[in-house]
């Protein structure tokens, strides 16, 4: 094995300190060193070039840089030594800058031993460890579309079409979502399940399309390249596999609920169908409302069944998928308009909602399309419509939901047409917004064509009953005040958040917007796109818009999710934690400790084996595992045994003990460069190893440290509550307990073990930390 | 040819000759090709160790100046040495003693003790007792150690017969767990309970909070408590690559969150942790360290 040392001066910084001389002197003579130079700037581009050259010309294997930090041109090393061969695995750092000239300046001389030993380990370290691999790990080429309106349907179909498998989950017990029950769709009046129902027949039967009926999503996971996530299929005690959606069930069901497709204006049994379109065209047991699952009474769809389907005993089902990518197209809900005093929402049954008035005007919705004054059943001949509804209302939000003028509009023709040509409806609005393809020639036409009026109104505006008759009083933007008589009064509601967007957000990390919508990426060129890895947005989850531009989105999140799929892998340096399969017993310590749940047991239950992609090759395995089978590829109990070694094998000659700590990579490593970067002045006694966690320093490697001679061990770890990979903080503090324990027990002195819990960056307090801990460790050799 | 064969007992129970003789009517076959030239536990005569002994096994550690002088002896005459059983591998429970250090605990046996009426140390006609417990290999180069208390006599059969014919007996490299047969650990354990709380069968009696000290010992005994519901009391002393039995059971529960542990005193730290192997122990040469300093 050939072993370069390259030994850099800082430009003289720290020529000062440490004696040049005598440690090129001293690295030759360490075992597998061939080659040592000193320069002025290995990091300059210059020099770097020269490394390069030397490494090939000398035909050396892996090298030590001693000189600064590796966390500020560790990577331009790296890179430089990858050029001549070497791999990332192949080098290692000895920082005889911010660890030690710079901080011993006072004690030239103990710095200089020290540079000593930390050289020492460096290379003994390097002649340890491992060249690294770097694999790619495929991202699933699965995605799971959550939530079934016309944008998940059209994302769905749009992405199985590319033979990508598309997981729809839906958490009612049908596909469509709001526009399976708009009757028509502006401007043209189309029918709307006559342009959804196709939709959602090709996604029910579409090969690549999974559908998860009546399910939600229980928690989700990020594995480092895929979601995982965990999906709860909620019971609906009847065996879809037989229900032939006959509904006899329905007909006999004696237990009547408000109907949530209609918005609460007619009831359904607890035994239900959504809608006529439903799909699956199955039914579905109400378990909050059915007398049999609450009271064991009843059972009378089990009794008339024919096709044998009830299962009072069903039980939700956990699944878990794993996608690549994930779609939210979650939806909106309406504005609940009962929360606005001076509607009378509540106490006024002729105050009605849009999704209400067209429930009641669809001719195979539940009143078979009757339109009807709701307290007393009469033939209406006024309507009022009121816009802006919990919307442009600073009390619930400034945002204009856009799609309200238009809804209003062809639900007043609608109903002119269909129903009454001599029915007077007024439209009472702020103002009408029209902006969309043929949308203003809608308008126009149905003023002028149908006869619909248009009022404008300010702030001021009240529903009130007198004598059991309803009169909307209203104020227009000029002061003068107006009183219109309404058989029916209906509100054109703000597109709310579907309830769950907050739950889901925390769950997946996706940001929310100030209204409670999902925040794309950037609203104006990153539409479909949201700050999460592979999170993407179609719909009004996102915000409110109408079916066109949610359809328009739903096929931007698929072409964008897609696009995901073919060009995100994760390329992974393997440098993560390697179980050695002759040594491992599967005593299965390692598993509960891996913060990442990353170490399974082999399927054969002889070893564990490590989730590359979730191993974050943090050590915790290492250090609970008592025959040293497991860690990561190169600060593994070997190759930290030969750090050790490094630091204590051999006395070499200078003022100092030698206090070994172990500093973790995250928080205290960077506070203790940062001492460096002040002169803060510390003694030279302590000798700094690098580890990714203080978790991973276990209570056989603290006394074997000592037991190669070290006077003392110090761990530096995070504050508890802050270590990056959960536990390992608490780790080391719980050890470091019990070795002090055991040398107490033994008659030593326990406080030659020390742990030192910092908040990142805190220097001057680390620079006074270390003295004092030093100084109670030395103690012991005074008393 | 007939291999000569001696066996000895030093500080013991002689349980490892008894676990000799449990071998039972494989004995007989493997008696077939050898003359037992010496056995003062079994033929009682001590004097003198005859020569060109090939092969010794000796049982239980070394205590006294006696033990000692007649370990030495052996050794000039036996070709291959066996270390025989926990005591004689690893200090066995005898090395527990060493945790009151040196000759505190005779003084206690022979002064405190109800039996011994007299209250006195016996000086004349005794050997003169060790300030440690030590393992055989603390004195003499041994070449094989058979673990265990007692030793396991399947794995005594096999290891003889190996010699007999010739060839070098080998012990697992592996840890109890993997002969265990128990459902494996996938959670820490919590709390440390006490065997009288009867485990859940099946169950892998670690991660109930039962010390088992199956993953830092050596296998080799087929896991036989720990696969009736006993947790393994770590008598086969480590396993290959531990750096210390004990220290590492300390650390699979040093997660526990109720941190009894960092308060157990010495005697119960050995005698939970070590109790074959403390003679031989990181914890007994802390100790030692500490006391020649």
């Amino acid at each position: 094995m050939k072993i370069g040392v390259f030994l850099c001066t800082c430009g003289d910084t720290i020529k000062g300190t440490l004696d040049y001389e005598e440690l090129v002197t001293f690295t030759e003579t360490l075992p597998n060193v061939k080659y040592v130079e000193i320069r002025d700037d290995w990091c300059q581009h210059e020099s770097l070039n020269a490394l390069i050259e030397t490494l090939s010309k000398k035909k050396l294997e892996r090298l030590v840089i001693a000189a600064c930090s590796p966390h500020l041109f560790g990577q331009r090393f790296y890179e430089a030594a990858e050029k001549a061969g070497i791999t990332r695995g192949l080098m290692t750092f000895a920082n005889i800058r911010e660890h030690c000239a710079w901080v011993h300046r006072e004690n030239p001389k103990g710095a200089t031993a020290k540079a000593k030993r930390l050289i020492r380990a460096a290379v003994f370290q390097v002649a340890a460890q491992s060249p690294i691999a770097t694999k790619t790990f495929p991202v699933t080429q699965e995605v799971l579309v959550l939530g079934a309106g016309v944008a998940g349907i059209q994302a769905s179909l749009d992405l199985a079409d590319r033979g990508i498998k598309v997981h729809l989950v839906e958490r009612e017990p049908t596909i469509g979502g709001h526009m399976a029950v708009l009757n028509k769709t502006y401007p043209t009046l189309d029918c709307s399940i006559c342009i959804l129902g196709p939709k959602m027949a090709e996604a029910a039967t579409h090969p690549n399309i999974l559908l998860h009926p009546y399910t939600e999503l229980l928690a989700a996971e990020h594995t480092g390249k895929d979601w995982l996530l965990t999906l709860n299929k909620k019971a609906t005690y009847v065996d879809w596999d037989k229900c032939t959606g006959c509904m006899q069930c329905t007909e006999k069901c004696p237990t009547r609920v408000d109907d949530d497709w209609s918005w609460g204006i007619a009831k359904r049994r607890a035994i239900y169908m959504p809608f006529s379109q439903s799909v699956p065209r199955k039914v579905t047991i109400d378990a909050e409302h059915c007398k049999k699952l609450t009271n064991d009474k009843c059972g009378v769809c089990e009794k008339v069944c024919p096709a044998e389907a009830i299962d009072y005993e069903m039980k939700d089902e956990v699944v878990k998928v794993q996608v690549g990518s994930v779609i939210l197209a979650t939806g909106f809900t309406e504005f609940d308009p009962s929360v606005v005093p001076e509607l009378h929402y509540v106490e006024n049954p002729d105050v009605i909602t849009q999704m209400q008035f067209i429930r009641m005007m669809d001719s195979v919705g539940p009143f078979g399309g009757k339109l009807e004054v709701p307290s007393d059943g009469r033939k209406p001949e006024k309507i009022v419509m009121i816009q802006c509804v919990g919307s442009r209302d600073e009390r619930y939000s400034w945002q204009c939901s856009a799609y309200c003028c238009m809804a209003a509009i062809k639900h007043a023709e609608l109903a002119k047409l269909e129903y009454d040509p001599t029915l007077d409806i007024t439209i009472v609005a702020r103002d009408i917004r029209a902006g969309g393809k043929g949308f203003d020639e809608f308008y126009v036409r149905a003023r002028e064509e149908y006869d619909i009026h248009f009022e404008y109104r300010g702030d001021d505006l009240e529903v009130v009953q007198n004598d059991g008759k309803t009169v909307v009083n209203y104020t227009d933007p000029y002061g003068k005040a107006h009183s219109l008589p309404a058989d029916i009064v209906v509100l054109s509601c703000a597109m709310n958040p579907s309830p769950g967007t907050e739950k889901l957000a925390t769950m997946l990390g996706v940001p929310l917007g100030e209204l409670g919508f999902y925040e794309a990426q950037d609203e104006k060129v990153a539409l479909a796109r949201t700050d999460v890895n592979g999170v993407f947005l179609a719909g009004t989850c996102h915000g409110p818009k109408d079916i066109p531009e949610s359809v328009e989105q739903a096929g931007a999140a698929a072409e964008e999710s897609s696009v995901w799929l073919s060009t995100q892998s994760l390329s992974k340096e393997l440098d993560v934690a390697v179980v050695n399969k002759d040594l491992c017993n599967a005593c299965g310590l390692c598993v509960p400790a891996c913060p990442s749940q990353a170490i399974t047991f082999e399927e054969s239950g002889d070893c564990v084996i490590v989730d590359e992609v979730r191993c974050q090759a943090c050590g915790e395995c290492m250090a609970t595992c008592p025959v040293d089978a497991i860690g990561p590829l190169n600060i593994n109990p070997t190759v930290l045994d030969a750090a050790i070694d490094g630091l204590l094998n051999n006395s070499i000659e200078g003022p100092e003990s030698v206090i070994v700590g172990f500093a973790c990579n995250e928080c205290m490593y960077r506070a203790i460069d940062e001492a460096g970067e002040e002169r803060l002045q510390y003694p030279a006694d302590l000798h700094l190893l690098q580890v990714p966690c203080t978790g991973s320093v276990s209570t056989p490697k603290i006394l074997r440290t000592l037991e190669a001679g070290a006077d003392g061990v110090i761990l530096f770890a995070c504050a508890s509550d802050l270590c990056h990979y959960g536990r390992g903080a608490r780790m080391a503090n719980s050890r470091v307990q019990v070795v002090r324990n055991i040398i107490n027990q033994s008659g030593g002195n326990p406080a030659i073990v020390q742990v030192v819990q910092m908040i990142g960056r805190e220097a001057k307090e680390f620079a006074a930390t270390v003295q004092k801990t030093v100084d109670a460790i030395k103690g012991r050799n005074g008393g | 040819m007939t291999v000569r064969i001696a066996t000895m007992g030093m500080a013991g129970c002689s349980g490892c000759h008894i676990a000799l003789l449990d071998i039972g009517v494989k004995l007989l076959d493997i008696l077939k090709d050898v003359e037992l030239v010496y056995s003062y536990p079994l033929v009682d005569t001590k004097n003198p160790i005859p020569p060109n002994i090939d092969v010794a096994l000796i049982e239980g550690s070394i205590r006294t100046e006696h033990d000692k002088e007649m370990a030495e002896a052996m050794r000039k005459q036996a070709k291959f040495v066996i270390a025989f059983g926990a005591c004689s591998a690893h200090g066995g429970v005898n090395g527990l003693a060493n945790v009151f250090g040196g000759k505190q605990g005779v003084e206690y046996v022979y002064t405190k003790t109800i039996l011994m009426a007299q209250k006195l140390v016996p000086s004349e006609h005794v050997p003169q007792i060790l300030t440690n417990d030590l393992r055989l290999s603390d004195v003499v180069k041994v070449d094989f150690v058979i673990p265990g208390c007692p030793p396991n006599p399947d794995e005594i059969a096999s290891i003889l017969t190996a010699l007999l014919s010739g060839e070098t007996p080998t012990l697992s490299s592996k840890s109890i767990c993997d002969e265990c047969p128990l459902e494996r650990l996938t959670e820490a354990p919590a709390k440390l309970r006490r065997i009288h709380e009867i485990p859940e069968p099946d169950k892998c009696l670690l991660s109930q909070g039962f010390l088992c000290m199956g993953p830092a010992t050596r296998a080799g005994c087929n896991a036989e408590c720990p696969r009736r519901g006993m947790p393994c009391t770590g008598c086969r002393g480590p396993s290959e690559t531990v750096w210390d039995q004990g220290v590492a059971m300390l650390d699979a529960l040093a997660a526990m969150e109720e941190d009894e542990i960092s308060d157990f005193k010495l005697p119960r730290l050995a005698g939970t942790f070590a109790r074959y192997t403390y003679a031989s122990s990181k914890l007994d040469n802390l100790r030692k360290g500490v006391q020649k300093e």
